[in-house]
């Protein structure tokens, strides 16, 4: 474990008082107005106090076996002229703007530059058409390797623009058996995704 | 904030050793005389234990993924590790490190790091030599056990733990070197007198000193240039906050390779050479910085170089398409032009300049050249998704 | 930094004063009741830091207790074999890339149970269980050593030097508490070689506890194998640690 885990494991000791995980599903969920139903239960952060590297500024995080492992990043409801994530603390970095007639590839271009404020690096891979929460959408793999513990992780994107605006979920786990393990029950879960449109 | 001590070159000289004159206070003085060998220090000394820890952070380094392990470029940089620091040379290990952005530094145990965004900057295998030949200055003149003891003297609180917690809070660019490089932040005297040293080894092996003066020369025009997207993991102050002024570097190193005799080998043909496998990964990493300033200065100096390099106009291009202010748009079609006219420029130019001419309203040239990038790609990762862009039509 | 300085701080004494030692979530994972009697099991190579905290707060790296440290450590878990009742090897360190991956994967898990499990941040899903594992790629190690556990160990340690308790003493004296910034963190688990299950694992976090000398050392050891082993009687030394760190 690095002195970064390491840290990271005081400061959410430390933060603990002012977060709450709370469980959802199975069942319906909603996350602002896109709603999924859950075979399984997922363990959700409740608070913006700590800043999750891998996703920052998401709407809402979940995850499985725990945040630095596996991470599933809400990011959703973004209206056109606003900004996607926020920029890591300490740094003043400008965050991408979301523009209703962004192509799909500057969604994902966007979104790496936010997901790689550490260093991280990121490689898109599949970038395919894809029926999303009810509309027109895309569908997007990648990998990234960590900064902080060079820790390979493989994710997986999906993305629909509604009621111009951005409805973005990232998904990703360690590259070592997790994400094989747990990307199935992101996906069935991903395919009863609906927006109110 | 700790953060600004992460300094250029911040090399550590350690232990042992006879601690040779420190008489080239000025251009004048005595020829400088390379110290014997360094030993190993004694494990229960502040040097020893400063050693040690660098052996772990050493150890911890190796097992990084951003080690950059190409056999080739590994050997073609530590042979000039080895023509400048002639019988240091078994004592120091090169580390090369994929971070876009411009350092190198050295630990007292010998561990040298030099990360891809220096190797990207340099334009000759002198200026690489200027570089690590500063390092080898700190190294050899044992710069870090004197700051080691002086911060501790001075007992400056939280200093160690700030840099240990400051890089433990998640701001893993900087390696656990650089930030141990930060707690022993050379003094500006240091500073010169590593410059020194390194125009003097420069000069012994060779190279055309006039080169270092370069490097800060560039240097100083990207990190102008950049100014206003400076936002990232590296605090760009810390160059000129812990180092003698730019402008007064690049003179001081002017006037220090004149006294030399500005004669000797700039070897750009053989920089390129080595470097042209990792050249465009290295540009892919830089342009992700998303620092347009900088990026666009550095292209351009590129350029005036190879101005037949079809991958340095798509670059250039890249780099407006994706700052995307004021007539940037338009400024990348033309870079994207130009480099179709060169060779070099990847299929997924098409690709870029599509998305850019939608962008501008120009869907039938978009669409042309969406179809160019799937005759060169068919099988591309992403070529269903292009297909749909080839039947929108709004 | 200063400000994280006191973060950490702060948080170890929210930990420390809610009980520490009182250790109420399971170190074992669900269905692990015991380890096979004769069976191997391997140390893995462990990441040790020791620290001296100096007057003005300064965490400074100790290259010669670390050292100490990690040979104590070491002759510790072996002194222990005949409670555990396996054989124990060391592994050498392996720099093959799939093992290097195998141990970063390690650590982040090891930091999710640290967390999670042990610390304040509970997965409401995971109701209260040990259930983290490494999956099957343990079987890079498993082949390389014929070992059917493997055992990681992470220690942080520091200790405060003389000018710093006395500085503790002074404050004190002026109703200016200091905090002692001497603190031993340790994380220890077991993994099967198999599956890759964690079938067991410990946390310490406590103001006391010495690893630069080989009895001491022990008693951390013992402290860390906590719910793997009986402990070995009356903790005889719970020697008094060279230096004072009691707050």
């Amino acid at each position: 474990m690095k002195r970064r885990t390491l840290l990271v494991a005081l400061l959410l000791l430390a933060l603990s008082a002012c977060t709450t995980i709370t469980k959802v599903g199975p069942g319906q969920v909603t996350v602002k107005d896109m709603s999924m139903t859950l075979e399984g239960p997922w363990n959700k952060f409740d608070s913006s106090a700590v800043v999750l590297y891998q996703a920052p500024g998401a709407t809402e995080i979940w995850t499985r076996e725990g945040f630095n492992l596996d991470v599933l990043a809400f990011y959703v409801g973004i209206g056109d002229g606003e900004a996607i994530g926020m920029s890591l603390p300490r740094t003043q970095k400008k965050m991408p703007v979301f523009r209703a007639r962004m192509a799909p590839h500057e969604i994902v271009e966007a979104f790496e530059s936010v997901v790689t404020q550490d260093g991280s690096v990121f490689k898109v891979g599949k970038l395919e058409p894809a029926r999303f929460a009810g509309g027109e959408g895309f569908r997007f793999e990648y990998e990234l390797r960590r900064k902080g513990d060079s820790l390979l992780f493989n994710g997986v994107g999906y993305c629909t623009v509604a009621n111009k605006k951005l409805y973005l979920l990232a998904y990703s786990a360690p590259h070592t058996y997790y994400f094989g393990k747990l990307v199935p029950g992101l996906e069935s879960a991903v395919r009863t995704a609906n927006i109110k449109r | 904030m700790q953060r600004r001590r992460f300094v250029l070159g911040c090399g550590c000289a350690a232990l042992g050793g006879l601690p040779w004159a420190g008489a080239l206070a000025q251009a004048e003085a005595p020829e400088w005389k390379m110290p014997a060998r360094f030993a190993r220090p004694d494990a229960s000394s502040d040097e020893g234990s400063l050693w040690a820890f660098m052996d772990r952070e050493e150890h911890r380094l190796k097992q990084s993924a951003f080690v950059i392990r190409d056999k080739a470029l590994q050997d073609y940089v530590t042979g000039i590790v080895c023509k400048l620091a002639g019988e240091h040379c078994p004592d120091i290990r090169v580390y090369i490190v994929q971070t876009p952005l411009f350092n190198a530094s050295m630990a007292p145990n010998g561990m040298m790091q030099v990360w891809s965004g220096l190797l990207l900057r340099m334009t000759s295998e002198a200026q690489l030599a200027a570089v690590l030949g500063h390092e080898i200055g700190h190294y050899l003149a044992r710069h870090s056990i004197e700051r080691l003891r002086d911060a501790k003297s001075k007992s400056a609180a939280g200093q160690f733990l700030g840099i240990l917690l400051a890089r433990a809070g998640g701001l893993g660019a900087i390696s656990q070197l650089a930030l141990l490089a930060g707690m022993l932040a050379y003094s500006r005297d240091q500073e010169r007198e590593a410059d020194r040293i390194g125009v003097e080894l420069m000069a012994r092996a060779g190279y055309a000193p006039l080169e270092a003066s370069r490097v800060w020369e560039q240097l100083l025009e990207e990190l102008k240039a950049g100014a206003k997207d400076r936002d990232e993991y590296w605090d760009e102050s810390v160059l000129f906050k812990t180092h003698p002024p730019a402008a007064e570097r690049q003179k001081v190193l002017a006037d220090l390779a004149a006294a030399k005799g500005a004669q000797g080998r700039t070897g750009a043909d053989e920089y390129r050479a080595a470097l042209a496998q990792h050249r465009s990964d290295f540009l892919v990493d830089e342009l992700k910085r998303h620092n347009f300033g900088e990026t666009r200065v550095l292209l351009e100096r590129m350029q005036k170089a190879f101005p037949d390099d079809g991958e340095l106009q798509y670059c250039l291009g890249e780099a407006y398409r994706l700052r995307a202010q004021d007539k940037d748009l338009t400024e990348a079609i033309a870079a994207y032009r130009r480099a179709e006219l060169l060779k070099g420029a990847p299929a997924e130019m098409y690709r870029s300049m599509g998305l850019v001419q939608r962008k501008l309203g120009d869907e039938g040239q978009a669409e042309s050249a969406f179809a160019k990038y799937l005759e060169l790609k068919p099988t591309a990762p992403d070529s269903a998704l292009i297909r749909t862009y080839l039947k929108r039509t709004d | 930094m200063r400000f994280t300085l006191r973060i950490v701080v702060a948080a170890l004494a929210l930990a420390l004063s809610a009980g520490a030692g009182a250790q109420q979530k399971t170190n074992r994972a669900p269905g692990f009741s015991k380890l096979a009697p004769g069976a191997k099991l391997v140390i893995m190579p462990a990441d040790i830091e020791l620290f001296e905290v100096s007057g003005g707060g300064v965490f400074e790296p100790r290259a010669d207790w670390t050292a100490a440290a990690q040979q104590h450590v070491r002759t510790a878990y072996h002194a222990r074999k005949d409670k555990l009742g396996l054989q124990v090897i060391d592994l050498e360190d392996d720099t093959s890339e799939p093992v290097l991956e195998l141990n970063r994967l390690q650590r982040a898990v090891g930091g999710a149970i640290s967390v999670h499990h042990f610390g304040l941040m509970q997965l409401p899903t995971k109701e209260d269980k040990l259930d983290w594992t490494l999956g099957p790629s343990v079987s890079e190690v498993r082949e390389k050593t014929g070992a059917d556990y493997a055992l990681f160990t992470y220690i942080r340690d520091s200790y405060a030097s003389a000018d710093r308790k006395a500085a503790m003493v002074v404050g004190a004296l002026f109703g200016i508490g200091i905090a002692p910034g001497a603190v031993q963190y340790g994380f220890c688990s077991l993994v099967d070689l198999r599956s890759g299950q964690v079938l067991w694992a410990n946390r310490v976090l406590r103001a006391t506890g010495d690893l630069r000398e080989a009895a001491p050392a022990q008693e951390t050891v013992d402290t860390m194998l906590t719910g793997l082993i009986e402990q070995a009687g009356p903790p005889s030394s719970t020697p008094r640690p060279r230096s004072i760190r009691d707050w």
